[in-house]
């Protein structure tokens, strides 16, 4: 399952495997649509100046693979283009057997990488996050899933790297997030009952959480430093998850933001609201890249809270 | 698979209802004539000629026959000549090669058999065939796929314009195309979409939690659809007409209920000799025709301790 944020549009999109979308309306998380979709590949786009919002994009997995962006104005429609074009001359396109990344264009398209829509060693192709730098393509988050997930890492003229440690217990789309720091791209990665902070160029890890046995992670984003506060250094914030019994015995379910930096040490915690059911094992959830919302989702509810704002 | 329904057929007044081993023909006084049908067809081709016109063609074996009504109700099965045969046939086997050809030639494999429903429209705009493509003949829904196919301008375009997986009839398929716009019942609810976008919108809110949608039909222009909704608590038939544009510009309405412009009473024609049905239990409906007036349903009723199958048209009067 995939979120998308519109928050141009106050809309969040989620998209589910069997070809469902569905459109929230933010903040008050109301359903406005339901549709059914073709099953494609989802391809979330950062651009470099607009940290706010994201861009979906859609690979076709048929015969022969397409690209189209999906715009959520009114009904939502897919617009074919040939590819996914970024400053400089850097382009992902469709090829044959699934995407090219053309780094530096048409023009070295012998610098590019292939990325396959199936392939023997680390399976098929889940999904993409696209990340734009101020000058061209900095980097593609590439989702592959077998008998375990990878995550793999493809940066202009390098071979493609799976992510060291991460996978094997099921990293989701969801939990694959991204923040700024000047030049530089902050990934956290989210793991069942762990998070890692990354920092690209590189992939070299900064931080490693694991939660408490009575906490479930929701989710998590990275948060450069001097982004909150006192905050001297980088960091993540985590949404944890807490199931505590009501007064009258039934479950109710607690969520609360945690800030701290690569020192393990804590500049935010607070609640940020909660549900009358049991939060689910591993719940789907994200924050909007504004992070002003968080929306959750299990099989008893769905909600969006508002995260608070410095 | 014996009686298994293929598809419902409006020809002027002639209603033509094609089901393995036979096609039952009902004239406009409900009489009924049979005419049998010995093969079980790969695929069941639907086209709008006119308004009030269906052209129905089956391909049985490597031959398509084009099934003609007479005005007395004889039911002639004509062998289209081989230009025409050929250029359908390249439709079906360019669905079976090209469109993701591996999963389905995989599946053709395993099953032996992909059964296609297509619905072909003579509206210019794009796409203009759509492809259900399914296991067998099936009464209850049922997992399927549904082609959105372009006309490709070269013999390398790919045709290919949506593939959806729905959950649907896929003997007598509810799905309707007109006006730009394409409407199916997916998961017995009722979902539509401009055909060019390739996307399908729920109409969320509009059946009772009890109900399923079994016939659809939308209007020449694509703006109001019509459907037949099936109580499974017993509470019997409701045929609705609906303002769908709301829902098609992405901005459904908060109150579903308030786009219903109006609903259908039933005006039987029963073949002769057969028992009256109970309109609230026996009655379950298969297709709308396409100017709203009529619905086909297979109806039953008991006379002297027998129970009579039958297939009726009935006049939908709007109220």
């Amino acid at each position: 399952m995939t979120d998308i944020f519109f928050p141009e549009q106050g809309l969040c999109v989620t998209m589910r495997g069997f070809g469902e979308l569905s459109i929230w309306e933010l903040p008050n998380g109301v359903l406005r649509a339901t549709y059914q979709a073709p099953r494609v590949i989802p391809i979330r786009v950062h651009r470099w100046g607009n940290t706010d919002a994201e861009e979906l994009w859609f690979l076709s997995n048929e015969a022969k693979p397409s690209l189209s962006r999906v715009y959520v104005t009114g009904f939502p429609s897919l617009a074919a283009e040939e590819g996914i074009v970024f400053s400089g001359e850097a382009r992902i396109v469709p090829a044959q057997d699934g995407l090219r990344i053309l780094w530096e264009g048409w023009q070295r398209a012998k610098a590019a990488h292939r990325v396959p829509l199936s392939d023997p060693y680390t399976g098929r192709l889940e999904g993409v996050v696209a990340i734009e730098g101020s000058n061209g393509l900095q980097a593609v988050l590439v989702l592959r899933s077998w008998y375990r997930r990878c995550l793999m890492l493809y940066e202009r003229g390098k071979r493609p790297v799976v992510f060291p440690e991460v996978g094997a217990n099921g990293v989701e789309i969801n939990g694959v997030e991204i923040a700024r720091r000047e030049q530089d791209v902050l990934l956290s990665v989210i793991e069942k009952r762990e998070v890692r902070l990354f920092i690209l160029p590189g992939w070299k890890s900064l931080l490693k959480f694991k939660a408490e046995p009575s906490d479930i992670i929701c989710a998590a984003f990275p948060v450069p430093a001097g982004a909150w506060r006192e905050m001297q250094k980088d960091g993540i914030g985590v949404i944890l998850a807490r199931s505590e019994k009501s007064e009258e015995g039934k479950p109710r379910a607690y969520f609360a933001l945690r800030i701290f930096d690569i020192d393990e040490r804590t500049v935010l915690e607070m609640q940020i609201g909660s549900v009358d059911a049991s939060p689910d094992p591993q719940p789907y959830a994200r924050v909007s890249p504004d992070r002003r919302f968080l929306v959750v989702e299990s099989p008893y509810f769905r909600q969006v809270f508002r995260l608070p704002s410095e | 698979m014996a009686g298994a329904l293929l598809d419902v057929v409006f020809q002027e007044s002639i209603v033509l209802i094609p089901q393995i081993g036979k096609i039952v023909s009902i004239d406009p006084d409900g009489k009924d004539r049979i005419s049998p049908l010995m093969d079980s067809p790969g695929m069941v081709i639907r086209e709008k000629k006119t308004s009030t016109y269906e052209a129905l063609l089956l391909r049985i074996g490597n031959t398509l026959y084009e099934v003609k009504s007479e005005p007395d109700g004889l039911v002639l099965l004509n062998e289209l000549d081989s230009s025409h045969v050929r250029a359908h046939i390249q439709t079906g086997t360019r669905v079976e090669m090209r469109f993701g050809f591996e999963r389905i030639s995989a599946s053709i494999a395993s099953l032996g058999m992909v059964h296609a429903h297509i619905l072909r429209v003579p509206d210019p705009s794009e796409p203009r065939t759509f492809c259900l493509l399914f296991d067998s003949y099936s009464p209850k829904p049922t997992k399927a796929r549904l082609l959105f196919l372009g006309a490709p301008v070269e013999a390398t375009d790919n045709p290919l314009r949506a593939d959806l997986e729905v959950w649907t009839r896929t003997g007598c398929p509810p799905i309707d195309v007109q006006g730009g716009v394409i409407a199916v019942a997916h998961k017995s609810s009722i979902w539509v979409g401009p055909k060019e976008s390739g996307l399908l919108i729920h109409l969320e809110g509009l059946l009772e939690g009890h109900e399923s949608a079994e016939a659809i039909a939308l209007d020449e222009d694509g703006k109001t659809l019509a459907c037949a909704l099936l109580s499974h608590h017993g509470k019997g038939l409701r045929i609705l007409r609906v303002d769908i544009q709301p829902w098609l510009n992405g901005y459904p309405p908060r109150d579903p209920k308030r786009a219903v412009l109006a609903m259908a009473e039933l005006n039987p024609r029963l073949p002769s000799g057969v028992p009256e049905p109970d309109l609230k239990r026996d009655v379950h409906p298969y297709r709308i025709s396409p100017q709203l007036d009529r619905l086909v349903a297979k109806a039953s009723g008991i006379r002297e301790g027998r129970i009579f199958e039958y297939f009726m048209v009935a006049d939908l009067v709007w109220k």
